[in-house]
């Protein structure tokens, strides 16, 4: 998982999964819900890319033993929001880490283009809800 | 002494012993049994069950303003007094249905959300740390649809109806 001098990696596949831990609370009716998604700022993930499922999980201190792992391809992303009247572009960013090369990011950007913004609550909301409704349980979470 | 319930169309029989003077494992036996059968009980009772969902609920909000930030280890803030304070207000009033069947849960933004799920029909209404109150609704992979709460009674009583009538009964 250490970087080791490594560049970004630009390049996602449309079925490259992204990886997140979770607890098993956000889990409803046996799904995930997008409450557990935040876009105040650019979400963490890891890049299946780089990384396994259970690496969301590693921690030298073994805290997130019992927590479960979700994922969802790069392809579920919405490329931008709303989609009746775009206002904001998404896309995958690889952000590299000293001790996690696989790190990503999800970037909202303003049309025209500037840096991360937080997107209007109002959007925010439909998008977490969208990403939630795509997400899979890779790992499932015991607490 | 016994005391009689209706359990979902069952005559249940509990043993009732309120006070015992039997010392040792037996006595801690049957105040423990007694407990747990007072709490069936209560629980099983139409009278009492929209009080004890009620009571968990508050104890749930209790819980999730406890939380410290970073609770999901993204950096998350915990639930402030605006979102815990809105989260009591959306509580007072639901109705014993909607205390059924939701789940309250942190919101990684910052605040509670108070979701319902049913078949593929998903709804929530978020309370926010900034004050806001949204809600989202949708069915399986159809496109979710944003429920603009807003923070009078009247307009959380709205939202709670659409979510109510959302997921059906």
């Amino acid at each position: 998982m250490k970087r080791r001098g490594r560049a970004e990696d630009p390049v996602f596949e449309p079925v490259e999964r992204l990886f997140r831990r979770y607890k098993r609370e956000h889990i409803v009716g046996g799904a995930f819900s997008g409450v557990g998604l935040s876009f105040k700022d650019a979400p963490s993930l890891n890049r299946e890319k780089y990384s396994k499922p259970q690496d969301a999980l590693f921690s030298e201190a073994d805290e997130f033993v019992d927590w479960g792992v979700v994922s969802f391809q790069v392809q579920q992303i919405p490329p931008s929001v709303p989609p009746e009247r775009p206002l904001y572009n998404l896309f995958p960013k690889h952000a590299p880490l000293e001790d996690n090369y696989s790190h990503t990011e999800v970037h909202c950007v303003r049309i025209p283009s500037s840096g991360y913004v937080e997107p209007a609550p109002g959007v925010r909301k439909l998008l977490r809800a969208t990403l939630g409704q795509r997400i899979v349980i890779e790992i499932e979470a015991r607490i | 002494m016994a005391m009689v319930a209706a359990v979902e169309g069952r005559i249940v029989e509990y043993l009732y012993l309120p006070e015992s003077n039997a010392e040792g494992e037996t006595g801690r036996t049957l105040r423990s049994e007694s407990k747990r059968n007072l709490g069936n009980l209560a629980e099983a009772s139409i009278f009492w069950r929209p009080m004890f969902l009620l009571n968990n609920a508050h104890r749930r909000i209790s819980e999730l303003a406890s939380l410290k930030s970073n609770w999901d280890s993204y950096g998350a803030p915990s639930p402030d007094s605006i979102a815990v304070k809105n989260a009591v207000r959306i509580l007072k009033l639901m109705q014993p249905i909607d205390l059924e069947r939701v789940n309250i849960v942190p919101s990684a933004e910052g605040g509670i959300a108070f979701c319902f799920k049913r078949r593929d029909r998903y709804a929530d209404i978020e309370t926010s740390n900034d004050g806001t109150i949204l809600g989202v609704s949708y069915v399986g992979m159809e496109t979710p649809l944003l429920i603009n709460v807003g923070s009078s009674e009247d307009s959380i009583k709205a939202g709670l109806e659409h979510v109510r009538a959302f997921i059906g009964t």
